[in-house]
This record gives structure tokens, sequence and C-alpha cells, in this order.
């Protein structure tokens, strides 16, 4: 069973399961936390799901073998507890709140204001582009751009390995298709 | 070979076997138009990370992973002691909520009928049905009630559905934890520290209120894979022949319902049983619009497919439990406990006063019934309200 990228690999008995926890809780919990905060724009709500995740991880347990791919099991848990958080805030936000209220930054970062506003802008054109797409279109898009393989993908959003390819290149276009009218900027800029 | 989007996208992203990686480069030596198709794919792969790295968290955002273990792994251990039971058998694998065998056979039937359709009612309903694409669900909470009247003729679908079950030809779901039998235990502390969550009594009524009997039982927590050859078989059993399946060859189910309390109280000289439980985690496969299978679930109960289309388009799977009502048996009300909603059914059968009655609701992620016989629908609902 492949805990982590590259060589690193463990063989696992009964009574090992902290310590396969562990390992996989240190090699994938930062990159959880980013894939969860890109979805929700909030770093509280972001830690709330990392957590979550790893708490089914461990509940789940590891070293039985039921879990073959632990990474994609990761991604696919924390994208569905992510996107879950994300509708149920949009819930509770009024009507006339725009969707980019899931696109704030904390205020700790110490970069200029100018420069945070707009970034805070391009996160928002980005979130509505994703908002046009399917539900897997987006995870797939997601998940890629965090670094998923094709086999991690085929798992975290459970299509077939060969039909990746085709799903992804339409996921693509149609981003580009939602997200360059919003802009306003020439193709292929 | 052709210029396949599949392909060239798969070789863009390193995702080719050797023999594949090289066919393709032969071919784009010899194919301009897959080269160019190629640098296309290239530039887009580019341009939309660029795009999608306005998401990324400012790294001092992010939280140490070594700073967060010893948190999450108290958190976790915490929520795995809810779970493990300490005694477990192997029972029969069908599903079902708590059988009481305490309850009057009237009773027991419209609760074991009730909750055989309620837990099936619950692999149906769950997250955003209001979206295009499909969903996984992680929790199901219920907020509301919906109650889909339903004659006779159901029953029998039940019936032939549960003759298919024991025949094992709709196959049999595969234990990740094993339900137990319920356990007698001490009092409500004992049970709250083997349930994993805070059992509540019944309170100070102005009838007396003794309780009896304090049972825990472990859910089960499962997986059951079907496949469209089976998911064919079930709603011809149940009448259903022409539904539309979606395009899959098979999907899973996972159903998981870490603990059931069930408490026995003699209320006024009248037994009244308290069963509570966590409200269920449910998770379903992509691929499977959540309102279609809520629409097979009340072509099921007896809907026509009209009625069941118009039902399942109306109502928000995410958040309501769907209760089918044999009219003929019972009646219902909707009512409120301490401000959530809550159903009191009541069967039809015997004198008003000795007619059992289940109120059901649920409260801060926990589900709760109140069953009992001889309890007027305002004492149900006081004593509802009065668990603490």
């Amino acid at each position: 069973m492949d805990l982590g990228r590259g060589a690193r690999k463990r063989r696992l008995g009964v009574g090992d399961e902290d310590a396969a926890f562990e390992e996989a809780f240190l090699e994938y919990y930062e990159e959880v936390f980013r894939l969860a905060y890109r979805i929700l724009g909030s770093p509280d709500e972001a830690e709330d799901v990392a957590q979550e995740v790893f708490v089914r991880l461990h509940r789940q347990g590891l070293s039985d073998g039921r879990l073959h791919n632990v990474r994609g099991w990761l991604y696919r848990v924390a994208t569905n507890l992510s996107y879950n958080a994300a509708r149920a805030s949009a819930r509770r936000a009024s009507r006339q709140e725009r969707a980019s209220e899931l696109g704030t930054v904390a205020p700790s970062v110490a970069s200029d204001p100018q420069g945070r506003a707009e970034r805070r802008e391009e996160a928002d054109l980005v979130r509505q582009a994703l908002s046009a797409l399917t539900h897997r279109q987006r995870r797939l898009l997601m998940l890629r751009y965090a670094g998923l393989s094709y086999r991690e993908l085929a798992d975290a959003v459970r299509v077939a390995p060969g039909s990746v390819g085709t799903l992804l290149a339409r996921a693509e276009a149609a981003f580009e298709a939602a997200y360059v009218p919003l802009t306003g900027i020439e193709r292929g800029e | 070979m052709s210029c396949d989007v599949n392909r060239l996208t798969a070789y863009r992203d390193d995702a080719l076997s050797p023999e594949e990686r090289a066919a393709t480069e032969a071919h784009l030596k010899d194919c301009a138009r897959c080269r160019a198709e190629l640098a296309e794919l290239q530039e887009r792969s580019r341009l939309i990370a660029r795009r999608l790295a306005v998401l990324d968290p400012d790294p001092s955002l992010t939280p140490q992973a070594s700073d967060s273990l010893s948190h999450v792994l108290a958190a976790a251990r915490n929520e795995d002691r809810s779970v493990r039971p300490s005694l477990v058998q192997r029972t029969k694998g069908s599903i079902t909520m708590q059988r009481n065998t305490r309850l009057s056979t009237r009773l027991r039937l419209i609760a074991g009928g009730l909750a055989a359709v309620v837990a099936i009612g619950l692999l149906v309903s769950f997250a955003p049905a209001r979206e295009a694409a499909a969903q996984f669900l992680s929790i199901f909470r219920v907020e509301s009630f919906a109650v889909v009247p339903v004659d006779d003729g159901y029953q029998g679908n039940l019936d032939s559905i549960d003759q298919m079950l024991e025949s094992g030809v709709l196959g049999e779901p595969d234990y990740i934890r094993e339900p137990s039998e319920p356990e007698l235990v001490a009092d409500s502390a004992a049970a709250s520290e083997r349930a994993g969550f805070q059992v509540l009594e019944i309170g100070d009524l102005m009838e007396d209120v003794e309780p009896r009997e304090t049972y825990v039982a472990t859910g089960p927590h499962m997986r059951y894979d079907v496949d469209r050859a089976t998911a064919v078989l079930a709603l011809a059993a149940a009448g259903i022949e022409d539904f539309e399946l979606p395009a899959l060859d098979s999907f899973t189910l996972e159903v998981d319902i870490p603990a059931i309390v069930t408490q026995e109280y003699e209320v006024d000289q009248q037994q009244a049983t308290l069963i509570q439980a966590v409200n269920p985690t449910v998770q379903l496969p992509p691929g499977v619009p959540p309102q279609l299978l809520g629409e097979a679930f009340l072509r099921f109960l007896g809907l026509s497919d009209e009625s069941a289309q118009r039902l399942a388009a109306e109502i928000d799977w995410t958040s309501t439990l769907v209760v089918p009502m044999p009219e003929a048996e019972a009646r219902y009300w909707e009512v409120e406990v301490n401000g959530s909603p809550a159903l009191l059914l009541r069967s039809k059968a015997g004198g008003y006063q000795s007619q059992p009655g289940m109120l059901m609701w649920q409260r801060d992620g926990m589900a709760y019934a109140l069953a009992g016989a001889g309890m007027s629908n305002s004492l149900m609902v006081r004593a509802a309200e009065s668990l603490h």
C-alpha cells in the first residue's frame, strides 16, 4: 500500500495503526488543508474540514489494507466535506450576498491592501467560473491542479481511469469558456 | 491512431503507460494536427494552473501538520471509542432499526414496517438534489418530514423485497461494522458511555414516570454493492418496469449508524419506549442523481410516475425524511418538539386511548423516536420535550 510519494513504503502489521496514521497525517495534512482552503476561502473552515477528514481516516483504519489509495481517498473525502461546508455556508448567507463571500482572504496576510483586494477579486472570478461547471468537472479541475495522478483522480472522483483524459479535457474547456467572458480578456492571455 | 483528445490529454499529463507513450510520440512525429492540438492542450493547462493559483492560501495561513497532529488524534480517538462495541454478534443481514419484543404487536408492525421503510428512505434521502450532477452525502440531517400516503399495495412491495432479501437474490451488504443485539445496561450513564453520546431521559411530567430498562446496540456500518441486474430485479419486484436507471454497471451504497439506545419506561402505568441514535451517515455514489433515486423510492411506495416525478422534484432531499404513511392503518400530525419539526403517527386500530403512537424528531444531530400505547398526543409531545 502506497502511503507516500516516491519510495517510502512501510509494511504494516496489527498494532501499526497509530504509526500508519501519523505517517499519513504528516504527509498529507497540509495539502488537504490547501484543497479545502481553495474551495472554501476561509482558513478556519478549511482547518475544520481538514481535521474532520483525518478523524475519518482514523476511523477507517489503515493497517488492514482496505485503503489502497490513501491519497485518493483523502482527496475524495476532503472534496466532499469542503463542498458540503460551502453549500451550508451559502445557505446561511442571505440571497443578496454574492458567492464571493466564500472567497474572503484572511486579514493576517501582510501584503499591500491593494494587492489583496485585487487577488480577492480574481479569486471571486475563478470561483464564479468554477460554479458554472458540473460537479464532476469542478472536482476534476481542482484535484488535478492539486497534483493528483490520473489513477488518484479516478479514485477521488469515482470515474473509470480510462476516461479521465476526456473528462478533464472537457472540464478545462468548460472552465475557459466560463472564465474568459468574466474577465473580458482576449483568448489565450 | 487518430487525434484522440483522451489520449493526448493523458499524454500531456504523463498518464500513459510506456508503450502508449511511445506509440503516441511516434504518431505525433507524423501528425501536425495532433501536434497543434497537443500544444493547445498544454497551453490551456498552463493558463488554468495560473488562474487556479489565486485560490491558494498564503503559506502563513497553512497550519503545520506537526502542530495539529496531537489535537486531531485526540479528536479521532474520542470518536472511535463510541463505535467499537464490546460485544459483537453476528446478526441477520437485513436493514432494520431497533426491534423490541415488548412493544405490542400492532405497534411493532407499524414500527417495524416504518423502520424498514424509513431505513430505505434514509438510503435515498441525501445532499443537494437540486444540482445537476452527482453528489456524495457525508452527513444526513433531518430538518423536516414529508409524509407520503400509501395504500396497501406498498405493503405487498415490501413483502416482495423482503422475500428477495431472504432468498439472497439481492445480494448481501458488506458489513464494515456489524450491528449488535441490544444489550441491557445499568442506567443512562452506562448507556452514554457505551453509545458515545449523551443519553437523555424523559423528565418530570405531571404523570408518574419510571425508567425501567435501558439497552444499547451498535448500529451497522455497511456497504452494499448494487449491480444493474440486481437493481432491475428489485424494481421489477416492486412492479416498476419502465424505470430509467442511470448508466452505471454497479454502484455502492454506504450507511453508518453508530449506536442506538432504547429505553423502556412506564408512563402513567402504560408502556413507553424511547429510541435515540446519532443521525446516520449515508454515502452514495456519483452518477446517480438523488432526485432519481427519490423518484424510484416514491414509485416503490406506489405513486404513479407523474406524481413520483413531481413530488421528487419538490422535496428537498437534503433535509427531509420521507415517511410513507399507510393511510388505511395510521394517521399523522406534524408537530413540534422544542421548536424542531416532529412527526406523530398513530395506528387507526383499536380504541383511541389504546392506539399505539410514535413520535419522531431530531435535534442536534440526534434522531429520536418515542413510542407508546395509551399516551395522548399531547402527553407524547410533553414527554419528548422533557428530555434531558
